[in-house]
């Protein structure tokens, strides 16, 4: 039977287990674990029959004691605070990995938007962003796209923000489009960082991606930008899972075709030239990378002996438990935690928020560019922490984020 | 560790930033203690290739897993 997985209890025995390795003092461990702000709010929506639907709202702020708040928003029927509170808390800790100014937070709404209309949507975004217009804002917390939310949904959070302001605030959300202040290079951001520290990782531990076979679990934005550019540097796709099901090619997978067709019929299975498997045996599919870059708990102590990738490179936020993690690092697999590898999104936000504030934007090579230095700079930082702590990658990174974060803290003080 | 300029002990959370940021100033005296680490770690690595023997013997269980991985 699969394992049942809060989130938020997983990201408290991360936090402790690095804590206790930092000898952090209790009062420091305990300020730095619990969100600074948790914003509940009830947002009511006419539906497109004239009814009304009152659905939960949340806007958790984690820690802002290096720099303003930054976090996705998501909506989906499974949202609960305990989840948001620990994506929140993870998005502290992944800024700090990749040392960019920000504290971490995240947002959500417990709705299945694949029930409504897009006008219905809009108005569900729009009453939602008044109602936590109160705790956001470009110096306070910036909110972004997370799952089911778009680039439309953060210009309806800008416009709407910009109305209640009365004038356009462009820096208080990113992953907006190009014609209203986004990035270029915003798009494929998480999956292009997540191929930059998988080219490390293959660089340190001694492997060629040239013709490196790759699984991919989820095909979203995260899952098919990464695999189009593993291919650029050689490596074949060679097994697909969304939510549907899973296929596999031991040839490889034309990545292009595989998101044509994604495109065009709203999933994998049935791709030509593929086969379909069993989705509960994917993830141990024989591999040298596996990005798991679906939803969290994905990898439990339930299959993760079977896994046998040399590389699983976090594309998605917690896709593997504590239990697992343990039976991954024992096993020998070269985990890259999901704070470093899906980074990649979070740093283009956050060029995407300096170009705002300065009104001046750079070209779509600048951004990788820098995307590029970050990326890699915060993997030989973690890699060589690892190294030198005889831990894991997990565990190096998380002690270096939360080592930056303490002092911070440390350093500003605590008012009064 | 010790801050070379103030004498003051840093905790764990200070040493592993002095370690790994690239840039680390002491957080008691400000003074920038970047360029004394990177002598220590020149220094470590000396004294690790004449004691190679015994290093390789405390290999960690972390890169004994990396090597395995490939």
């Amino acid at each position: 039977m699969k394992e049942k997985v809060n989130p938020y209890e997983i990201c408290v025995k991360q936090f402790n287990k690095v804590a206790d390795k930092l000898e952090l003092e209790p009062g420091i461990r305990e300020f730095l674990i619990k969100p600074k702000r948790q914003l509940i709010v009830s947002v009511p929506v006419e539906m497109d029959d004239g009814s009304y639907k009152v659905f939960d709202g949340y806007r958790v702020q984690h820690n802002i004691a290096r720099g303003p708040a930054k976090g996705g928003i998501r909506y989906h029927q499974n949202v609960t605070l305990d989840e948001v509170k620990a994506l929140a808390t993870w998005m502290t800790w992944k800024c700090a990995v990749v040392n960019v100014p920000y504290g971490g937070a995240k947002g959500g709404i417990t709705c299945d938007p694949t029930k409504m209309s897009v006008r219905e949507i809009e108005r569900l975004t729009r009453r939602y962003t008044a109602e936590i217009s109160i705790i956001i804002g470009p110096e306070k917390d910036i909110p972004a796209p997370d799952i089911n939310t778009n680039a439309q949904t953060m210009s309806w959070i800008m416009d709407t923000y910009s109305v209640l302001k009365g004038y356009s605030v462009p820096g208080v959300v990113t992953g907006k489009p190009l014609f209203i202040g986004g990035s270029l290079g915003r798009d494929a951001a998480t999956g292009r960082g997540v191929m930059y520290v998988i080219e490390e990782a293959a660089k340190h531990l001694g492997i060629q991606l040239q013709d490196a076979e790759v699984v991919v679990q989820g095909f979203g934005n995260v899952g098919s930008n990464a695999a189009i550019l593993l291919e650029e540097k050689g490596c074949k796709t060679i097994g697909i899972c969304d939510v549907y099901g899973a296929v596999y090619n031991k040839e490889g997978i034309d990545i292009k075709k595989a998101v044509d067709f994604v495109r065009s019929t709203g999933k994998i299975v049935g791709l030509p030239e593929t086969e379909p498997i069993n989705p509960t045996e994917f993830l141990t599919l024989e591999c040298d990378i596996l990005v798991p870059a679906a939803l969290e708990g994905q990898i439990t102590k339930d299959n993760a002996d079977r896994i046998k990738a040399k590389i699983v490179a976090e594309g998605a936020n917690g896709p593997t438990t504590p239990e697992a993690d343990e039976i991954l690092f024992d096993k020998g697999i070269f985990v890259i935690p999901d704070i470093l590898a899906n980074a990649g999104g979070v740093t283009v936000s956050y060029f995407e928020w300096v170009q705002d504030l300065m009104a001046h934007y750079w070209t779509e090579e600048e951004v990788n560019n820098k995307l590029e230095k970050i990326m890699k700079d915060a993997f030989k930082q973690v890699y060589d922490s690892a190294t030198a702590q005889k831990s894991s990658m997990r565990d190096a990174a998380y002690m270096l984020a939360v080592a930056r974060v303490a002092e911070a803290t440390r350093i500003r003080g605590i008012y009064p | 560790m010790k801050c070379p300029y103030c004498g003051k002990e840093l905790s764990k959370v200070e040493a592993l930033l002095a370690s790994f940021e690239k840039t680390y100033f002491c957080p008691y005296c400000w003074h920038d203690i970047t360029d004394y680490r990177k002598q220590e770690q020149m220094s470590l690595a000396k004294s690790k290739i004449s004691k190679k023997g015994q290093t390789d013997e405390r290999e960690s269980k972390s890169l004994r897993n990396m090597r395995k991985a490939v």
